[in-house]
């Protein structure tokens, strides 16, 4: 089949998924794609769009007022670990599981690198060496700040990609990973990132054993430089991409 | 409809962890999220935990809503629908074809009344929608009516309408490809 009919294939498969008409076992089969193919999830997510004036037909109602102390509850409830014992439940408790898969590269690929959009190789093979690449929102929604770090590396290099918003005085900015059940590591202290110029930290690992299982990087301001857990909300906070092509299955 | 852009900075604030930006992401929303779920479900407590669902998909997946380039309703829709679609796949089997007993789902269809999407309580008109859906024929537009409210398969569909699988999945494609011309991208 050429790539034209492939795309047309997808777009209507992604149109019945959305619209939800697949039996049970296609539409987990898509389902564990779209999860995977971030030009997929664009797809679906542009015929929800379109399907979305029929959702607007339903007349609004309100749902019962005990309805949201219950999403509180389930959200919100978990009592802060303490700074010197932190339990895996705790963070499981924080940050719900998330479903497998990384729509890492769309995000980070498109802004960063041209060449690399909509996750396809370049023809001639990519042109930078094999990296972690994240590009993190601030507060308004957009790109805050970029971190990059070679994948076999001990450096990340970080940039500002916005005018520096006003952070707390005295407070450290702190790295995590956050990786597909939710639950957030510590990486390490990022420097004060005043200007444009990228700057330099140095990484307590290889990045390829800090970031692997990451899905997302977050930045937090701590009080405390060794904090074991984030404060929330955080300042930064975005997908975590791989610059360097799957592995063929 | 809400401001996108108001619902895009509430999101971006849930991705940083604002409890803040849910409560108000929750206020804006939950009415029309709640109505489409229990259009769904037919089932008030099945359409609150479906909500209740959401809400937490809400939370920790925020930060990948810019990644999908879509406009923040039609994504909260997106997880609702799918909740929702997933609960009923779980409680109700697929209709044989020939599902005979007095029961049957096709049995419930009257020709003669309006169509279930029909009798919705309709907001305000939308000219564009209407037209386009009016532009659709009887049986293609019924297919994809009853699909998007009721969360039908194709096989559900067939049973319901009382048709062959292949005209009723034709019958859907038509419709999409219709909708998708017809309606322009705002």
């Amino acid at each position: 089949m050429d790539r034209r009919s492939r795309e047309e294939l997808q777009d209507r498969m992604a149109a019945e998924f959305a619209l939800g008409t697949l039996s049970r076992r296609v539409h987990r089969r898509f389902e564990a794609r779209v999860e995977r193919d971030p030009a997929l999830a664009r797809a679906v997510a542009r015929w929800h769009w379109k399907l979305l004036p029929l959702a607007l037909r339903v007349r609004p109602l309100a749902p019962p007022p005990a309805l949201w102390p219950r999403i509180e509850a389930r959200l919100f409830e978990a009592p802060r670990p303490s700074d010197a014992a932190v339990t895996r439940r705790g963070w499981l408790r924080w940050f719900a599981p998330l479903p497998a898969g990384a729509l890492a590269a769309g995000l980070a690929a498109g802004l960063l690198l041209p060449t690399l959009r909509d996750g396809e190789p370049a023809a001639d093979g990519p042109l930078l060496p094999e990296s972690y690449v994240g590009v993190l929102a601030g507060p308004d929604g957009r790109p805050g700040l970029a971190v990059s770090s070679r994948r076999h590396g001990r450096a990340m290099d970080l940039k500002r990609l916005a005018p520096p918003a006003a952070l707390p005085p005295g407070r450290t900015l702190v790295l995590w990973t956050i990786d597909e059940a939710g639950r957030v590591r510590r990486v390490g202290p990022v420097p004060p990132l005043d200007g444009a110029a990228f700057v330099r930290a140095a990484l307590p690992d290889e990045a390829d054993r800090l970031f692997a299982d990451a899905v997302e990087l977050a930045v937090s301001a701590e009080a405390a430089a060794d904090a074991t857990q984030p404060a929330v909300p955080f300042v930064f906070r975005g997908l975590c991409g791989r610059l360097w092509p799957p592995p063929r299955r | 409809m809400n401001d996108a852009s108001e619902l895009e900075s509430l999101l971006s604030r849930v991705a940083l962890q604002d409890r803040g930006a849910l409560k108000a992401l929750y206020d804006a929303t939950a009415p029309r999220l709640y109505a489409i779920a229990l259009r769904l479900l037919d089932d008030r407590a099945a359409a609150e935990d479906v909500l209740q669902d959401a809400f937490v998909t809400v939370w920790t997946r925020a930060a990948r809503f810019p990644a999908l380039q879509t406009h923040p309703l039609a994504w909260l829709t997106s997880i609702v629908r799918h909740r929702a679609i997933d609960v009923l796949r779980r409680r109700r089997p697929e209709v044989a074809l020939d599902a005979g007993d007095d029961e049957s789902p096709a049995l419930q269809v009257a020709d003669a009344g309006p169509t279930p999407p029909e009798q919705l309580a309709v907001q305000q008109g939308d000219g564009q929608l209407d037209e386009c859906v009016r532009s659709l024929e009887h049986g293609p537009r019924q297919a994809v009516l009853l699909a998007y409210y009721e969360g039908l398969t194709h096989e559900a569909l067939a049973a319901r309408l009382q048709r062959p699988l292949g005209t009723v999945k034709a019958w859907v494609r038509r419709s999409l490809l219709r909708l998708r011309d017809c309606l322009q991208a705002v």
